[in-house]
């Protein structure tokens, strides 16, 4: 009876029924959205990911400020000592370059590592909210001249400039 | 299309909560850049003195503006031997404080003629540059006073009491130039200590306030001796503070003005008392008086 009925069925032409059709059917088609959704939702969250570390770098852009507390041109030193204070609202303000200039010149010299005002040096390298440091810029291309104007400016790793003027 | 909605939906909503972040921290910032903006303070009376390495600043610092004010650091730069410090200095001073304040930094090297230079710095990040006091004798504002006191002719005040002893309710007090012969008149003064030294004076009894009428055959006045109010009642009067800076009150009186009635007279202020160590005593013309 079976091996005749096993025959019958796989060559029989008949159609499957509704009812099976319909539930492989709605399967497909679930299993086919979730799988996209699941797609859409991987590359929605690159994106949002991708924007919160846009807007969490320029929020914290916003909140570093440094205040100039005096700018010392050494003569004959020639070194020029910059101290600074952290009056913004995030931690971690360190410095990548500093630029010297006029309205025709410009320099990038070294600058000394960051030290607290009494001397000793920032272990960070760092300013945090409220902390006062210095550093010497030394080995500029050009000796300044007495009594002209000039421009300092500190560009942190955060990518905010401030400057302040100075008379060598 | 479920699913692209969703999505979308998804995507919106995070920005929105992403730019809601940033639009605050930005709204913040600028809160801050507006309070730094108002910070005001005034650092007025400058005054140097070196001992050894160490430069004693001595200075009045007002905060003349809307917000509280922290001072963490001050710099002195002398400018004659091109060196300069700074010391922590950990001031906090509320909108309309008034305080006198003395910093000492060490300057090695520094002479006492040399040329100073100063500026506090705010937690904010703002400078504060020191003005530094005139040398030689204060001069009070215009029309207000000679030498180490400063006479505010625009606070004058008199009172009229019913009698001058002790206990005695003085009333509320009168604005104005013209005192009436007939009654017991309490005179108030608003005297500043301006001396160079900073030293408060002490005044005792001998000071006084006199008037004298021109034209009389002989020499008399009427006075009016210093006196104490408390809570605004007649009190017997032992002594009177007057402090570098500080404006304050003192009272003369109260006395009947009768040789000088029906005109009008000079007020001098005689004060005398103790400064420091030494006597002090200075007679001051004030104001103009109609006796009625």
């Amino acid at each position: 009876m079976l091996a005749r009925r096993i025959p019958r069925i796989i060559f029989d032409k008949r159609a499957v029924s509704n009812v099976i059709s319909a539930t492989i059917l709605t399967g497909v088609v679930i299993a086919l959205s979730l799988s996209m959704f699941t797609w859409a939702q991987g590359r929605t969250s690159v994106y949002n990911r991708e924007y919160k570390e846009t807007v969490d770098a320029e929020t914290a852009k916003l909140k570093e400020k440094l205040a100039f507390e005096y700018v010392f041109y050494g003569n004959p030193s020639h070194n020029i000592t910059v101290y600074l204070l952290n009056c913004g609202t995030i931690d971690n303000v360190e410095i990548k370059n500093v630029y010297v200039s006029n309205s025709t010149w410009l320099s990038n010299p070294s600058f000394s590592t960051l030290k607290f005002l009494n001397g000793t040096e920032i272990a960070d390298q760092d300013l945090d909210v409220g902390e006062e440091g210095y550093f010497v810029l030394s080995s500029l291309s050009t000796n300044l001249k007495t009594g002209a104007y000039y421009c300092v400016k500190v560009v942190t790793v955060r990518g905010v400039t401030f400057d302040s003027n100075f008379v060598a | 299309m479920l699913i692209i909605f969703m999505v979308s939906t998804n995507v919106l909503l995070w920005t929105f909560s992403q730019n809601a972040i940033y639009t605050q921290a930005a709204k913040d910032e600028n809160q801050k850049f507006a309070d730094r903006l108002n910070e005001n303070i005034v650092a007025l009376g400058g005054n140097y003195s070196v001992l050894g390495s160490e430069v004693t600043v001595k200075v009045i610092l007002r905060n003349a503006g809307s917000v509280a004010v922290q001072i963490i650091n001050l710099w002195v730069f002398d400018t004659t031997i091109q060196k300069y410090n700074n010391t922590v200095t950990p001031l906090n001073l509320n909108p309309g404080d008034n305080r006198p304040e003395s910093v000492v930094v060490t300057i090695p090297g520094a002479g006492q003629n040399d040329t100073f230079t100063s500026w506090f710095v705010t937690a904010r990040g703002n400078t504060v540059p020191l003005e530094k006091e005139q040398e030689g004798v204060i001069v009070a504002q215009l029309a207000q006073g000679i030498g180490s006191i400063s006479m505010d002719f625009r606070q004058f005040r008199y009172y009229e009491a019913p009698n001058d002893n002790d206990g005695t309710d003085i009333g509320s007090p009168h604005y104005g130039f013209t005192i009436d012969s007939t009654k017991y008149t309490l005179l108030g003064v608003m005297l500043t200590n301006l001396d160079s030294s900073r030293e408060a004076i002490n005044l005792t009894g001998d000071s006084y306030i006199w008037a004298v009428a021109r034209h009389v055959e002989t020499l008399k006045s009427d006075q009016w001796n210093i006196r104490k109010v408390q809570d605004n009642k007649l009190a017997s009067f032992d002594f009177q503070i007057l402090e570098y800076g500080k404006p304050t009150i003192v009272y003369f009186g109260a006395a009947e003005a009768s040789r000088s009635a029906g005109k009008v007279v000079p007020i001098n202020i005689l004060l005398f008392g103790r400064q420091g160590e030494s006597d002090y005593g200075q007679n001051l013309p004030f104001i103009a008086l109609r006796v009625t």
